[in-house]
Formats: C-alpha cells, sequence, structure tokens
C-alpha cells in the first residue's frame, strides 16, 4: 500500500516538474488540481497553508511544495519520493542541453542567437523586479531596505547572505518594537 | 571539487529565498567569481532555465554541475541546492502549526522580501552590464532587443518563451 503511494507521489510530481515553465508560481494551479481535486491528497484548505509556507523556506517554491505534501501524505520517505520526481524532469532536460550548448557555443549561428537572447533576459529580469517590488517594498521601512540592500549589493561588495541576514533582523526588531501594528504578511509574486 | 560544488550549492540553497532570480547575486560570488563559469554562460542558464520546465535552481545546479564534473558533479550540485529546503521544510512541518501565524517570523519576512527586490535588482544591472555592452560601448542593437522584449511582454503579454526564441532570431539577423 505505502509502495503504491509512494509511487503515486513519484509520478504526479514528475508531471508537474515536467510542465513548470518559467518555474515558480505558474505552476502553483497545476500543483492545486493534481493534489487536491485528481488525488484528493490534501483539503482545499490545507493547501493554501501549504503553499504560503512553501513560500517562507528558503530554496524553489515548487521544491518546497512537493517536499510538504509528500511529508504530509506518506512521511519523510513520501518527501523524498515527491521532490525526486519534481527535480528529475529538469535534471535529465538540462544535462542534455548542457552538452550540446558547451559543444556548439561556439557556433557563429548560436553566438549570435545567444547575444540576441540576453537582453531579452536583462527584461525579464526588470520585470521581476517590479512584479516583486509591488508586494514587497510597499512603506516607509521597506523601501529603506530595499534602497539599502541594493547599495550594499553593488557597491558595498558585501555578501548576499550578510544582506539578507541584515534584513531579515531589521524586520524582526521592527516587529519587536512596533509590535501592536499590523504587518502586512502578502504574498510574494 | 566535488566538495567545492557541494558546499557552494548547500550555501546557495539555503539563501535562495523568494526563488529564482534572487539568487543570481550569489550564484555570481560563488560560482562566477571562482572562475567556473563566466557572466555570458551564467546568462544562457538564465535562458535556458526560462525555456524549459522547471524551477531556476535546479536547472543553474545542473548545468554547472555537469560543465565542471560530468554527471557526477550534476548530482552533487543538483542534491546540494535542494537539501537545505528539504532539511528546512521537514523542521517547519513539524512546527507548521504554531509558527505560521507568528510574528516574529512575518516579521523576518518583512525584512527579507525588500532585500529580495534589491538582489534582482542588482542581478538585473549585472547581467545588462554584460548583455548591453560590449568593448566599452553600449550596443545600439541589444538596447532595440530590451524595449522591443519589454514592451512584448508588458504590452501585449507574450509569453517569455516566444520572447525568447523572437530575441534569438533577431540576433541571428542583426549582429
Amino acid at each position: 500500500m505505502k509502495g503504491k503511494i509512494l509511487l503515486q507521489l513519484f509520478c504526479t510530481f514528475f508531471k508537474i516538474g515536467s510542465f513548470t515553465f518559467g518555474g515558480g508560481y505558474a505552476m502553483l494551479p497545476l500543483i492545486e488540481r493534481e493534489v487536491v481535486d485528481n488525488r484528493r491528497w490534501i483539503s482545499q484548505q490545507d493547501i493554501v497553508d501549504i503553499l504560503a509556507l512553501a513560500q517562507t523556506a528558503p530554496g524553489a517554491i515548487a521544491v518546497n511544495s512537493s517536499i510538504f505534501i509528500g511529508k504530509k501524505v506518506a512521511g519523510v520517505w513520501g518527501a523524498l519520493f515527491a521532490v525526486t520526481g519534481m527535480v528529475l524532469p529538469s535534471f535529465i532536460i538540462i544535462s542534455i542541453i548542457a552538452v550540446y550548448l558547451h559543444k556548439y557555443g561556439d557556433n557563429v549561428m548560436v553566438a549570435k542567437a545567444l547575444k540576441g537572447i540576453r537582453p531579452a533576459v536583462v527584461t525579464l529580469i526588470i520585470l521581476a523586479v517590479l512584479r516583486m517590488g509591488k508586494s514587497a517594498v510597499y512603506d516607509k521601512i521597506t523601501i529603506i531596505i530595499a534602497l539599502a540592500a541594493f547599495i550594499l549589493l553593488i557597491f558595498g561588495g558585501i555578501s548576499p547572505i550578510l544582506v539578507i541576514i541584515s534584513g531579515g533582523m531589521v524586520g524582526v526588531v521592527h516587529t519587536l518594537l512596533w509590535p501592536r501594528k499590523e504587518v502586512k504578511n502578502r504574498d510574494v509574486d | 571539487m566535488l566538495i567545492r560544488l557541494f558546499i557552494s550549492f548547500i550555501k546557495i540553497g539555503l539563501f535562495s529565498f523568494g526563488g529564482g532570480y534572487a539568487m543570481i547575486p550569489l550564484i555570481q560570488q560563488e560560482i562566477v567569481n571562482q572562475g567556473w563559469l563566466t557572466t555570458e554562460e551564467l546568462i544562457n542558464i538564465i535562458s535556458i532555465a526560462e525555456m524549459t520546465p522547471g524551477p531556476f535552481a535546479i536547472n543553474s545546479a545542473t548545468y554547472i554541475g555537469i560543465i565542471q564534473n560530468g554527471i557526477l558533479g550534476a548530482v552533487i550540485s543538483t542534491v546540494a541546492v535542494v537539501l537545505p529546503s528539504f532539511a528546512v521544510v521537514m523542521a517547519l512541518s513539524t512546527i507548521f502549526a504554531r509558527y505560521r501565524e507568528h510574528r516574529l517570523l512575518s516579521g523576518l519576512l518583512y525584512g527579507i522580501r525588500p532585500v529580495v527586490v534589491a538582489l534582482i535588482a542588482s542581478a538585473a544591472l549585472l547581467i545588462a552590464k554584460t548583455a548591453l555592452v560590449a568593448d566599452d560601448v553600449v550596443e545600439i542593437r541589444s538596447i532595440i532587443i530590451l524595449v522591443l522584449s519589454f514592451f512584448a511582454v508588458k504590452r501585449f503579454k507574450v509569453h517569455p518563451i516566444l520572447v525568447i526564441l523572437g530575441a534569438a532570431l533577431l540576433g541571428v539577423l542583426i549582429y
């Protein structure tokens, strides 16, 4: 019985992992449909909590969600099978692409195509800044944190890890000093 | 080599809040500055990650691992980048109910989220330097692709995969 569930977890997340283009938030509806509607492993209420928590842990949201759901359905082994299913499609595809790109990256046509792609990647990242900025930077404190972090990262040569830790500490101190002030806990998008 | 890959990706996995692009500055520090990858190659990985299924974190770990040390390197890097998530999620799911609404946790996120935005913004700047500047001169053709792709996504809601394919085609035609 347990073996069957583990296999189902693996297959379900292999399917989800195969269709999550662009990563992250694009796949949350797919997870919901597979896990709540099709498999009925998790209730609608629980999936909201799980997805919210998956966003607070470090790492990719897709990966975190698979670990949470796997654990809830079938314990540690469930988590292991779910996360393996989630990661394997990317792993296989990227391994193949990496080998070929490394071989043909010097080809003139490929080099030109890659050069054309680069400015488009800048665009996609700028759009991500705008999108996330709206939900994460919305009052005086968060504006100051964002600006200070940006300056430290660009001009200070300070490790991103230190900047993240400092930001978290400022947030905690702020909450301790003004405990009654409602801290908005909006979802990052 | 394998051990260094493992340690670097444990760090990247542990501090990649908000997923995706926010980890670019950390990859720059851990991977590019070690000489394992050029910024051009990093941008290639980002484009490939956009066009293939799966999270960016996994894609980049697998890609860098396989180039550095073959299939074994890919396995080690991918496992390393997932491991911190696995440990944290395991711990969190046990104390799930008690801490979800805890104000210290929400305070922590309140402070980290603006940093994530700053991380992505600094990634944009870093990538722009390599993508738009050639021999200390800003490439007009690259700026044109930048502006066109921005409007394609923002105004006309073109899917990012199509934008990347279009940019590749333009690149072949104009460079």
